[in-house]
């Protein structure tokens, strides 16, 4: 009847154990895995920092296609694949935002306030409907924060200030590397900032410049508050008319788009981007990483910063 | 009829999986003994990675921010390095950019201190406000820290004591070190 009784609880016992066994061996193994990963993400990104000269001189040496920057962008994610299989790139135009560092200018050896630009930037606080009552005064405090000197403006704060709040950091007295830093001078309430954030990056130029063909209708309040003079048909002329490969030259743009030249400052207009965002993305085992670079694109020194979180 | 076990069945049973329990016993400690240990081992491991790549992970996204002292004064330096308690103090990106007051800037300082490796993270230009603080490794032996832009050329300070002002990074970072005596060498660099 159960004759098989001896042979059947011998290979359960053996069963059972080696199911321990099993049990055991995929949490070591599991936990190395873990551990690999993060360990081969951060030599990965190692890999792809070195990579980065490659990639900003083949975007130097192909500028014409930055005119159109996802041409650029489908060219250097089919270059990147043979390197790096599990790799994409997306490159963000950051010659479209409005550059904080323009509230100042060099002078001699220090930086100054810069107050022509600071009424451009007042037009994008306008645009922005940001509180008249504070225009102002954020301005002073940004001409404080990023100016050599150490006397505050008429509405403006220095470090005394800041050492008088326990929870603050002191003004940079440089140009900001970040445009979080607008945060420091405590002006903005949140949704201020929601309202205005986006518009705003800081990169290591004091100069306006706008790549008029990344021109489109996330940025265009931008260009609206640089050039007051032109209302939106004008930059619906610029959108609609731009060729597949961009605008050339300013004459180009003038004689193509047909808008009036005197309601554009010419200098502010550049027609490839100065300064790209790369958002790198990859994939190790299933698990996504990514990092982002900001670069300028000129040969030798082109890092801004890196960063791994937005 | 006959139903159930004869007592014989049940005794050759209990012996046959008492044969099998003494024999993997063994087997099964070993096992459970070399799990703890991997355990261990991983977790040691991954402590004294998790430590290395953070500060790998700092240096990467370091920023040249010229920086303030505690008296607020400024440095004119970017980046300081000694192989005294405080080994490296530079701003770095690591924070996300989701506070309202603060920005995504961070003071990153790294510490020895009774034989532990602290990592401590304050506001960019107010070292006053800390805003974390956390050993990363215990136990640490004969550290030595050396900065230089050639590894032929390296020194226990950066900058020099005669340099008033600097706003570069050094191309590498050496530390060396004993946890537990084992030793271990570790180069870095800014990327920059």
């Amino acid at each position: 009847m159960k004759r098989g009784f001896v042979l059947i609880s011998t290979l359960a016992l053996i069963v059972i154990l080696s199911f321990i066994i099993l049990v055991l061996s995929r949490t070591i193994y599991s936990d190395t895995l873990r551990t690999t990963i993060f360990a081969s993400s951060l030599e990965k990104r190692i890999e792809i920092i070195n990579y980065e000269t490659y990639l900003i001189d083949t975007l130097i040496d192909n500028s014409l296609l930055n005119r159109n920057l996802s041409l650029a962008e489908n060219e250097l994610n089919l270059n990147i694949k043979s390197k790096f299989p599990n790799l994409s790139v997306s490159l963000e135009d950051y010659s479209t935002c409005f550059n904080l560092n323009t509230l100042v200018k060099p002078f001699q050896t220090i930086n100054i306030k810069n107050e022509e630009h600071g009424e451009l930037f007042k037009n994008l606080l306008i645009q922005s409907e940001i509180d008249k009552n504070i225009h102002t005064e954020l301005i002073s405090r940004i001409y404080d924060s990023l100016d050599d000197d150490s006397l505050p403006e008429t509405y403006g704060a220095e470090d005394l200030f800041y050492i008088s709040n326990d929870n603050l950091s002191l003004n940079p007295d440089q140009l900001y590397f970040h445009k979080s830093q607008i945060k420091n001078i405590n002006m903005l309430d949140s949704i201020s900032l929601d309202r205005i954030y986006k518009d705003l990056c800081a990169l290591p130029t004091t100069d306006i410049q706008f790549n008029v063909n990344s021109l489109n209708n996330k940025n265009m309040k931008v260009f609206l508050s640089l050039f007051p003079d032109l209302n939106l048909n004008d930059i619906e002329k610029i959108m609609l008319n731009k060729p597949l490969n961009g605008y050339i030259t300013f004459k180009n743009l003038i004689d193509l788009s047909g808008i009036d030249s005197s309601k554009l400052n010419k200098s502010f207009i550049i027609f490839k981007p100065n300064f790209i965002k790369v958002n790198y993305l990859m994939n190790l085992e299933g698990q996504i990483f990514n990092f982002s670079s900001l670069l300028s694109l000129t040969r030798g020194n082109y890092v801004v910063y890196r960063s791994l979180s937005e | 009829m006959k139903s159930g076990f004869t007592l014989l069945e049940v005794l050759i049973a209990l012996l046959a999986a008492a044969l099998i329990s003494i024999m993997s016993f063994d087997f099964l400690a070993n096992t459970i003994f070399l799990k703890e240990r991997i355990d261990d081992s991983i977790a040691n491991d991954s402590k004294h990675s998790k430590a290395i790549h953070l500060m790998r992970l700092d240096m990467i996204q370091a920023i040249p921010f010229k920086l303030k002292d505690q008296n607020y004064n400024s440095l004119n330096n970017v980046f300081l390095g000694s192989n005294e308690d405080r080994i490296l103090t530079f701003v770095s990106l690591s924070s996300s950019d989701t506070s309202i007051t603060n920005s995504k800037l961070r003071r990153i300082i790294y510490r020895i201190k009774d034989k532990n490796l602290i990592r401590t993270s304050t506001l960019a230009n107010n070292e006053n406000v800390v805003l974390s603080e956390e050993i990363l490794l215990s136990n640490i032996d004969n550290f030595r820290i050396s900065f230089g832009d050639s590894l032929d050329d390296m020194t226990d300070i950066y900058p020099g004591l005669n340099i008033a002002e600097n706003k570069s990074f050094p191309q590498f970072v050496v530390l060396n070190y004993e946890i537990n005596e084992r030793k271990f060498s570790q180069i870095m660099g800014f990327f920059r």
